[in-house]
């Protein structure tokens, strides 16, 4: 196993156990015979002095105030604190514990960052392959078809909703004009004269539209108008970051159709199936897996980015680019730049390293 | 014949930004009229929503009227339903239209039924109770031969001299001779709503009050002109750090014979490359700008010379010369990392042909070949980050601006989304969109010219 899975995979182990890790609730606590777990619960509980607990490593809550520690403790200041309840990392203006943050803020990371990509990844998917299997020219519109093509619209938009007649009639009307707008195609499909249909076309005005505006400018416009929060954020990320993924899904596929292999399977009479599960997805699994490492890597640094802007997450919840925002509004608070800055890094270059292993040649990062 | 394509492809998509970004801030959630009423920050309602002046405001605003308006209907009916009144006299007025093929009569015969009840006075007592009832009956029947009915009851009841008599001895009786009309559909663009009041004060440089800043009340123009250039400045001079620091970089470890080194190097800066800039920045500051620390730039951009007047001058450029060093090696940090490893790459594909060997049987020095030819080469195959690399350092800048605080594009588009100044925030949108669509023309255009040059020199060899 290479290093950065190990990375990848240390960080997901640590946002999983987040709440094990670091809570100001003990994780197991045995109150007169009675066993429960109060980290899992929202609630408050007493601790009375006969009862047996086990605290988390780190306890203390991200995002949680320890004001006998405020005003940016350095990991090696003296701290009013026992030596289990220290703060390793130091702490924030309101006396907030570092390393908490930063675990949060690896569970935010991952979270955005893994659902955002494969939000992509899936629009991606579907309009890069769409438009490399259309070429074909499935859809071809005789010009008969184009001239009626609006004017129909029209009438059924017109029929639906302003005539005065009964619903079947109308739901009926509207069934026909369709039924007779394949029908002039069916007829005259021979026809030299006519336009295709290209979804490839579509696709492509479809990413230069949403390239023309850079990700991070189009969140933060957004972002600022919307409610912030974690879903707005994972969906606009999923959104803005398809284009690079549909446009080398559709060129690996164009370059796999051309292949020899490719060609030898639709001559051997396999179906469309099978070339599609047996050729096509296992040649194409390489650029996916980079390319979903590439764009996980992307949406964890527009996220860092944007909770910096503030723009990000709500307030209260710590992420990796919140905990360096505060570092810099103070001069000399070091670890609160050094350590999320370090994690972030690390993180970013472990899915580098994962998308780079995964093609040598074919796409460059 | 491409390049006119390019173009009109490039309006109209800077159109379909312009509006989508409309479109989207039209739905917002926070109601849009705190950024106008509000002076600062610390109060937001100004004015309340129950009081009068807010509706006056969001009038006046043009903020009631729709986004974008088009109507589909037929020829039965008025154009557009937004000068009909309320619910149950416009389900009237569009079934009598439908019915009759003849909106204009129902329209009269609609103002008549409600002039009615102003004119109560010139009415005999004894028949105003008849007629209250049939000009409800009218109002509400869905039968064409009742309704014709009450019509010739009603006008006959009505004194000959009331104005509501006149009105409607205009309308012959109405009768369903019309009603094919309500199957031709027809389709109307309207140009009093937001986006076009917008775009047309906009066009006029801003006279009106839509396409104001809510915040500041100036136009959008004035707004964004200094930032605009600020945020240039700064551009070009990044864009020419890295492409002179990445050629020489990319160049000297290339003849580099310690390979041994020169794999160290690269793999450092592979590592650079995942370093994101805002991390980059922060250190910056926190080592070179620090008053506890190295005190040697300077960190506030709003303390140069540049920006404190408001007109930009080359003296005032030249003396904060200081203030631009952090922000540059910020914005061209991971830029410069990124196409050096890119150049290198390409470096090591163009030295592997054919050319490369005879220059060097020639006796060529192997500085002049990678200088004079290899760059050359490996430049143009690497031109399209060069084109991109104007709107990628556009988004970049909205962090570097924040963080040196200057007072540019992206701090701009930060502060404008933070107050949801939305006129200022769609004028962005619509510049970047711009901008960025005619690199893609450029770039376009470039490699067009390219593959020309290649084609003839092949054409000319053979």
């Amino acid at each position: 196993m290479k290093w950065g899975y190990k990375i990848i995979l240390f960080f997901t182990l640590i946002a999983v156990m987040a709440p094990l890790l670091s809570n100001d609730k003990p994780i197991l606590l045995i109150s007169s015979g009675h066993l429960s777990f109060p980290f899992m619960n929202e609630e408050q509980i007493q601790i009375g002095e006969n009862d047996f607990y086990i605290k988390p490593l780190i306890p203390y809550r991200a995002g949680a105030s320890d004001f006998n520690n405020a005003d940016f403790k350095s990991p090696f200041d003296s701290q009013n604190n026992s030596m289990f309840k220290r703060h390793w990392l130091g702490t924030t203006l309101r006396g907030c514990d570092v390393l908490a943050g930063i675990i949060s803020g690896a569970r935010y990371a991952l979270i955005v960052g893994f659902c955002s990509a494969l939000i992509s990844l899936i629009i991606g998917l579907l309009l890069g392959a769409g438009s490399a299997f259309s070429n074909t020219g499935l859809m071809r519109l005789s010009w008969l078809q184009l001239l009626l093509l609006f004017p129909l619209l029209l009438f059924d938009f017109n029929v639906l909703f302003n005539v005065q007649a009964s619903l079947i009639f109308k739901v009926l009307l509207f069934l026909v004009s369709i039924f007779l707008f394949f029908f002039i195609g069916r007829l005259n499909h021979k026809s030299t004269v006519g336009v295709k249909l290209n979804f490839e076309d579509f696709e492509s005005q479809l990413t230069i539209l949403f390239s023309s505006v850079p990700r991070l400018f189009f969140i933060v416009a957004i972002m600022g108008i919307f409610h912030q929060g974690i879903l707005t954020l994972i969906l606009l990320l999923g959104i803005t970051g398809w284009m690079e993924i549909a446009r080398v899904v559709r060129a690996e596929i164009h370059k796999i159709q051309s292949m020899d292999y490719y060609a030898a399977a639709k001559l051997s009479g396999a179906s469309w199936m099978r070339i599609t599960l047996k050729q096509l997805l296992p040649n194409l699994k390489p650029l996916m897996m980079a390319v979903f490492a590439f764009s996980f890597a992307g949406a964890i640094m527009s996220e860092a980015s944007l909770s910096f802007l503030g723009f990000g997450l709500a307030a209260d919840q710590v992420t990796w680019g919140s905990l360096i925002l505060e570092g810099k509004e103070s001069f000399h608070a070091w670890w609160l730049i050094l350590f999320p800055g370090i994690c972030l890094s690390l993180c970013l270059h472990a899915l580098f390293s994962i998308a780079r292993s995964w093609n040598n040649d074919n796409y460059s990062l | 014949m491409r390049i006119i394509s390019k173009i009109v492809l490039v309006i109209t998509s800077f159109i379909v930004v312009i509006a989508f970004s409309f479109s989207l801030m039209r739905y917002q959630s926070n109601r849009p009229l705190q950024a106008v009423t509000a002076n600062n920050n610390f109060s937001q309602h100004a004015i309340s929503v129950y009081d009068p002046s807010y509706l006056k405001l969001y009038h006046q605003y043009g903020l009631d009227l729709p986004s974008f308006y088009f109507s589909i209907s037929n020829l039965a009916l008025p154009y557009s339903y937004k000068y009909l009144p309320a619910c149950d006299e416009k389900d009237f007025l569009i079934y009598w239209s439908c019915k009759t093929g003849n909106p204009d009569a129902i329209h009269k015969v609609y103002k008549s039924l409600i002039q009615f009840h102003n004119e109560e006075w010139r009415i005999p007592p004894s028949q105003v109770l008849q007629l209250q009832r049939l000009s409800r009956e009218l109002l509400y029947t869905r039968n064409i031969d009742s309704f014709n009915n009450y019509y010739r009851q009603y006008t006959e009841l009505l004194p000959k001299e009331s104005l509501t008599f006149k009105a409607i001895a205009s309308v012959n009786t109405i009768n369903s001779s019309g009603a094919w009309k309500q199957w031709v559909p027809t389709f109307h663009l309207h140009s009093t709503n937001q986006f076009g009041l917008w775009f047309s004060d906009w066009w006029n440089n801003g006279n009106g009050i839509y396409s104001r800043s809510w915040i500041s009340k100036s136009t959008v123009n004035s707004v964004i002109e200094k930032p605009l250039i600020i945020t240039l400045i700064i551009t070009l001079i990044t864009i020419v750090v890295i492409i002179f620091y990445s050629i020489v970089i990319a160049s000297e470890l290339f003849l580099n014979k310690e390979k041994r080194i020169v794999d160290y190097i690269l793999n450092v800066f592979h590592f650079l490359y995942s370093i994101p800039a805002f991390f980059v920045g922060a250190i910056l500051i926190f080592i070179f700008a620090n008053p506890y620390q190295l005190q040697l730039f300077p960190a506030n951009f709003s303390f140069a010379p540049i920006s404190e007047n408001d007109s930009i001058t080359i003296l005032a450029l030249l003396k904060s010369w200081k203030y631009f060093i952090l922000p540059v090696i910020t914005l061209s940090f991971g830029a410069i990392v990124f196409f050096t490893l890119m150049l290198y790459r390409s470096f090591e594909e163009e030295y592997a042909k054919n050319y490369v060997l005879s220059a060097k049987m020639m006796g060529i020095n192997n500085r002049t070949i990678v200088y004079k030819y290899v760059l050359k080469n490996s430049l143009y195959s690497s031109s399209t980050f060069l084109f991109l690399l104007f709107p990628a350092l556009l988004s970049g800048a909205v962090i570097v601006e924040q963080m040196f605080s200057i007072a540019g594009i992206g701090n701009l588009l930060i502060t404008a989304a933070r107050n949801q100044d939305i006129p200022i925030l769609i004028c962005l949108f619509g510049l970047i969109g711009l901008v960025t669509a005619l690199c893609f023309v450029a770039l376009d255009y470039f490699q067009q010219k390219i593959d020309g040059k290649l084609l003839s020199k092949k054409e000319e060899k053979e």
